[in-house]
């Protein structure tokens, strides 16, 4: 415990550090990436240490506060130290040190643009998802859920859009509506448990208790990964507009990621123990997933702006998780989205650049035009993305759970194939030999472009891409993390035997209707149709009204607000006029013109009122009880 | 005279009052220092009483008893559960001058003659066994301050006092004719008359064993009263004219000396009787206060004006329902929890009114914190940012806990009224968190804080701040401590 206090006592002398250059002088500004940096070595000595040092078994309970224990119900704030916690960190880690490296080496581009509040934000926000992403009890994250929703706010909102009530409204009520979900979740939990909110209550659990609780855990789940898809969807569609100046990306990934995304994987993979025992989880996911798909595919092709596409583009992958998550296949869930994270932050960090370097010569446009495709690409087929993951997966467990040929042979295939064209309009630009040409002509000049280029500027994205490729490489095995041998029963998705055979079909599907797709594109690109076509069926305006409809965030606090104001609105009218007037004041009326008509002294209305009332009510009451025998 | 410090510490208030009506020249005609002197006086024979008399077996103090009827029966006693509610009375009392130092009627000799014979008055309605008792001390605590508002309230109307008197003689009423009617009975039962918990239960069990109907509505009627004295929903109108017409100080008696009165009455004449005698009317009263939570929560989402006083005012009624919600849900050891969430419900809503006026406006977060004030301006408004946290039921802050236990108790009995109930809890906190967070451009001007280091307001301030803290953080401590 001495080495826990002693890294505490580190973490939060950094933390005090970062409040300096605030109030010194702006120019110690740079000092934040170190200062971030190091408390993230901090962090990876630490886990990489527990890692080697706690056996075979990597299970380690460090017991930090006894927080609430009366008549036998417990809560504990205690640390995991297990397999799933250090895969949750290690991306956490991953996704912070190349933010921070990506700040030392282009602090030239990125001082104007970053404040140090930022920077302390972001400090915050990573320390709070160490903790929250070891916890050991719902309720940790219970508590630190509206601390985390503060850092996200200050995180991705600027000063222009805090001051608008309407865009904090929309924010707030998604972080209530989830904080909602989470108590529910928790006393749901806390019931079914009989007073504990361990996440180790949901290992071990003995089949017949699974089955007399099922209704509780499912909703206790569901309660408990709702709010973080919430954040994952919706904290993206708050602030799509905030993209003015190049370094606004960081708004859509790292922090924001790690929050969110780390965060729902987490708890996906501590509920994995029970999550295939539950059938109500497993169609909530697969219900979500088929949901973000399709609503995906229609809001990436109404965003009229281009650089949004990339955002729902990604969404897909999520929505391909949740499916393999309704299917049953955590272990194919977890890498996905880790891959999916990983690829996506080094595009936007790649589309920063990008931004930044507007001016430059050609060749270094070219440059990340190229590497910007392959990581696209690498995203929707290339071997060893997350697309290929699905492409390879998926179609097996289609067919186990629902075993629809139509679904799985050609609706998904042509759903996954479409996603061509947004990659195709996000890696080309126009140019007279053609867009499709371009692209790959960039994709081919890479090595020319590199050797041509100060190798420095560039060191960093190869330095990643070479991290992820080796890690690909390394192929690490999800699927034995998250066995499932401690529960030794039935599986409710189905026990038959996966015939992969069956998936060629899918691939080549896939593949013929993607060609075909791509072609088409091409050709009607070529001859202007496409372009002309859209502007007739679909105006500019409709999208755009069709685009905020569709919006969720904004749908969801108009009918909320909607809601309240009509409640605000019945109670005000039926408190004021009904209760108050004629319940209340009425009798006091009668017994006041009673008393003027039984000419009392006048000018003392309030006492006759009383004096009326108190005879009237009594005798009224008095034979009222009286005649009740 | 065995019980001579009880004497004491029980008529020492009444005859401290007479020495402000009597002395031409209290203190060099400012008496808040006298004031301050006698209150400091009383709880120092409090504690002499409680920590000589052996209080925790129901040892009878001071017994009036009449001769032919006992209906006319002042018999006072102390146990823990009226122990907390004097304590209770004894500190918010002990704290209206920290709160109030320094504003202006706090000097003057009216006030300090009324506010020690409400003292009196609150204390011998504590320490009441029996209903007539209560009734007596209670109403003439009413008179009382209706007599403040008479002569400092000089914002209210004709039709305001009207208002605050009419619900109190409709409360009256509603406890009064059933009493009556169960007197009546009794007699013709039992031969003798009497208002005591035990032998009201006694004849309320044979009229129910004649007609169920009429002992449930009878207990309906005395529920009513005393809903109409603690003011929840929907009789809480007559409590809002005052706290927003009313000057700050005027808002003590009324809110810290009569609503802790009404809970007193509540909690040990009506709680244990529709427990046993009515348990079908549970129900209309949770769902009773429910409503009253969801009311004030939507009002407080949908309140435009941007008046902090609107905004505590509705918080103070959320936590109210709440803890008559705890009442009624009989939560059995826990239920100190009730008692002390309605005690820091006072204590909060006290140290917030005396922190702003009608000016004031929710500072955001950034300028609180970053803004171009003093430090210990930052300070201030650091402190009122915490108390409207911690009182909208932020997390790890004072109210959370107890409103959670409350819910939990709420959802086992019935899962969609606590689903429903948690929804709209949830409410003031972004609410809060919306305005804490909006950099409003005009909110710079009119944060006028009333806070000085040398005001006893700095202590409050700062017990308050651990209260917070050891129920937020430390909720175990307190529970091992209450059992």
């Amino acid at each position: 415990m001495i080495f826990e206090k002693i890294l505490i006592s580190v973490l939060v002398l950094l933390f005090l550090i970062h409040l300096l250059p605030l109030s010194i002088e702006k120019r110690f500004k740079r000092a934040y990436p170190f200062l971030g940096l190091l408390s993230n070595f901090i962090f990876l000595g630490y886990f990489g240490k527990k890692f080697f040092s706690i056996g075979e078994d990597k299970f380690e309970i460090i017991k930090a506060w006894d927080y609430f224990n009366y008549s036998g119900h417990q809560l504990n704030v205690s640390y995991i130290l297990d397999d799933i916690t250090f895969i949750v960190n290690f991306l956490i880690i991953f996704l912070n040190f190349i933010f921070y490296i990506f700040c030392i080496l282009k602090w030239n581009y990125l001082k104007d643009d970053l404040k140090g509040v930022h920077f302390v934000i972001f400090y915050l926000g990573t320390i709070f998802c160490h903790l929250t992403a070891t916890s050991e009890s719902f309720f940790q994250l219970l508590f630190l859920w509206p601390i985390t929703s503060l850092i996200l706010l200050f995180y991705t909102k600027k000063k222009s859009t805090l001051r608008s009530e309407k865009t904090l409204d929309s924010f707030y009520i998604i972080e209530g509506v989830s904080f909602f979900f989470l108590v529910i979740s928790c006393i749901v939990i806390f019931d079914c448990f009989n007073g504990s909110l361990s996440y180790l209550s949901l290992k071990n659990l003995n089949l017949t208790f699974i089955k007399n609780n099922e209704i509780n855990l499912s909703l206790g789940i569901i309660g408990l990964v709702l709010p973080n898809i919430f954040r994952v969807f919706f904290g993206q569609q708050n602030n799509f507009d905030a993209i003015e100046k190049p370094s606004d990306w960081f708004k859509f990934g790292f922090l924001f990621d790690i929050i969110s995304s780390s965060i729902l994987l987490y708890i996906i993979s501590r509920a994995f123990p029970v999550l295939n025992y539950l059938p109500i989880v497993l169609n909530f996911f697969t219900t979500i997933g088929y949901f973000i798909l399709v609503y995906s595919l229609i809001i990436l092709f109404l965003d009229h702006t281009h650089q949004r596409k990339l955002l729902w583009f990604t969404n897909f992958f999520w929505g391909g998780a949740f499916l393999f998550l309704g299917f049953g296949k955590i272990g194919s869930a977890i890498p996905l989205i880790i891959n999916f994270l990983i690829i996506k932050n080094i595009l936007i960090l790649m589309n920063c650049e990008n931004s930044f370097n507007k001016k430059i010569n050609e060749n270094e446009n070219e440059f990340f035009l190229g590497a910007s495709s392959l990581m696209v690409f690498s995203l929707c087929f290339l071997p060893g993305g997350p697309f290929f993951m699905i492409i390879n997966e998926l179609p097996n467990n289609l067919l186990i759970s629902d075993g629809e040929n139509i679904i799985t042979y050609i609706l998904l295939p042509a759903l996954l194939s479409i996603l061509f064209l947004p990659a195709l309009k996000l890696t080309t630009r126009s140019d007279n030999e053609g867009k499709i040409l371009f692209f790959l002509k960039s994709i081919i000049n890479i090595p020319k472009n590199l050797i041509k280029l100060k190798f420095k500027g560039y060191l960093f994205y190869l330095l990643i891409i070479v991290i992820f490729y080796v890690y690909m490489a390394t192929n690490i095995d999800f699927k034995k993390v998250f066995n499932y041998s401690k529960i030794d029963s039935i599986n409710f998705v189905g026990n038959e035997i996966i015939n992969s055979n069956k998936n060629i079909y899918f691939i080549i599907s896939f593949y013929i209707l993607s060609l075909i797709t791509i072609f088409l594109k091409f050709y009607l690109d070529k001859k202007e149709i496409l372009q002309s076509r859209k502007i007739k069926i679909l105006p500019l305006e409709t999208r755009k009204r069709l685009f905020d409809f569709l919006l969720i965030n904004v749908s969801l606090r108009q009918s909320f607000n909607l809601l309240l104001k009509a409640l605000n609105m019945l109670f005000v009218k039926f408190y004021s006029l009904i209760l108050l007037r004629v319940i209340f004041y009425l009798p006091f009326k009668v017994a006041y013109q009673a008393g003027h008509f039984f000419n009392l002294k006048k000018g003392n209305g309030l006492v006759d009122s009383f004096v009326f009332a108190f005879l009237g009510s009594t005798v009224f009451l008095f034979y009222v009880f009286s005649k009740i025998k | 005279m065995e019980n001579l410090e009880f004497i004491l510490a029980f008529f020492f208030p009444l005859a401290f009052c007479f020495l402000f009506a009597f002395s031409k020249n209290a203190a060099g005609n400012n008496t808040k220092y006298f004031g301050f002197f006698g209150i400091i006086s009383y709880v120092i024979l409090w504690s002499w009483v409680f920590f000589n008399g052996n209080y925790n077996t129901d040892a009878e103090g001071l017994v009036f008893q009449s001769t032919q009827f006992s209906i006319i029966d002042f018999r006072f006693s102390i146990n823990f559960e009226k122990s907390f509610f004097i304590l209770l009375n004894l500190s918010l009392a002990l704290f209206n001058f920290c709160w109030f130092w320094k504003t202006r009627t706090i000097h003057e000799k009216f006030y300090q003659f009324i506010f020690f014979i409400l003292l009196f008055l609150s204390t011998g309605a504590l320490l009441s066994e029996n209903i007539f008792s209560f009734l007596a001390f209670g109403e003439l605590g009413f008179f009382a301050v209706v007599l403040l508002i008479y002569s400092y309230g000089p914002k209210l109307h004709r039709n305001d006092i009207f208002n605050i008197v009419a619900f109190s003689f409709v409360s009256f009423l509603c406890i009064v004719s059933p009493m009556v009617f169960i007197l009546y009975k009794g007699d013709i039962l039992l031969g003798n008359f009497s208002t005591s918990p035990a032998y009201i239960k006694n004849v309320l069990i044979s009229i129910n064993n004649e007609n169920k109907i009429l002992g449930t509505l009878l207990i309906f009627f005395m529920s009513i009263g005393a809903f109409i004295k603690c003011s929840f929903f929907p009789f809480h109108n007559w409590t809002q004219i005052s706290f927003l017409k009313l000057r700050k100080e005027l808002i003590f008696p009324i809110f810290g000396i009569i609503l802790l009165l009404s809970f007193y009455y509540l909690s040990v004449f009506i709680g244990p009787l529709v427990q046993k005698l009515a348990p079908d009317l549970i129900w209309v009263f949770l769902i009773l206060f429910s409503l009253g939570v969801i009311f004030n929560t939507v009002l407080f989402f949908q309140e435009k004006k941007e008046n902090i006083y609107y905004y505590i005012l509705r918080l103070f009624y959320i936590h109210l329902n709440f803890c008559g919600l705890g009442v009624f849900l009989y939560l059995g050891n826990n239920n100190y929890l009730i008692q002390s969430h309605l005690g820091i419900n006072f204590f909060t809503f006290f140290t917030l009114i005396s922190l702003i006026s009608s000016k004031s406006r929710i500072l955001p977060l950034k300028d609180a914190l970053t803004g171009s004030q003093p430090m210990t301006e930052k300070a201030k408004n650091l402190f009122f940012l915490i108390f409207i946290a911690s009182y909208s039921g932020f997390p790890l802050l004072g109210f959370f806990n107890n409103e959670i236990i409350i819910l939990y108790n709420l959802i086992s009995q019935d899962i969609i009224l606590g689903t429903f109930l948690v929804f709209f809890s949830i409410l003031p906190i972004i609410k809060v968190l919306g305005k804490m967070t909006l950099f409003d451009i005009n909110t710079h001007r009119n944060n006028v804080l009333y806070f000085e280091y040398f005001n006893l307001k700095f202590l409050t301030v700062v017990i308050l701040l651990i209260v917070n803290l050891v129920f937020g953080l430390r909720p175990n401590l307190f529970m091992n401590y209450l059992n």
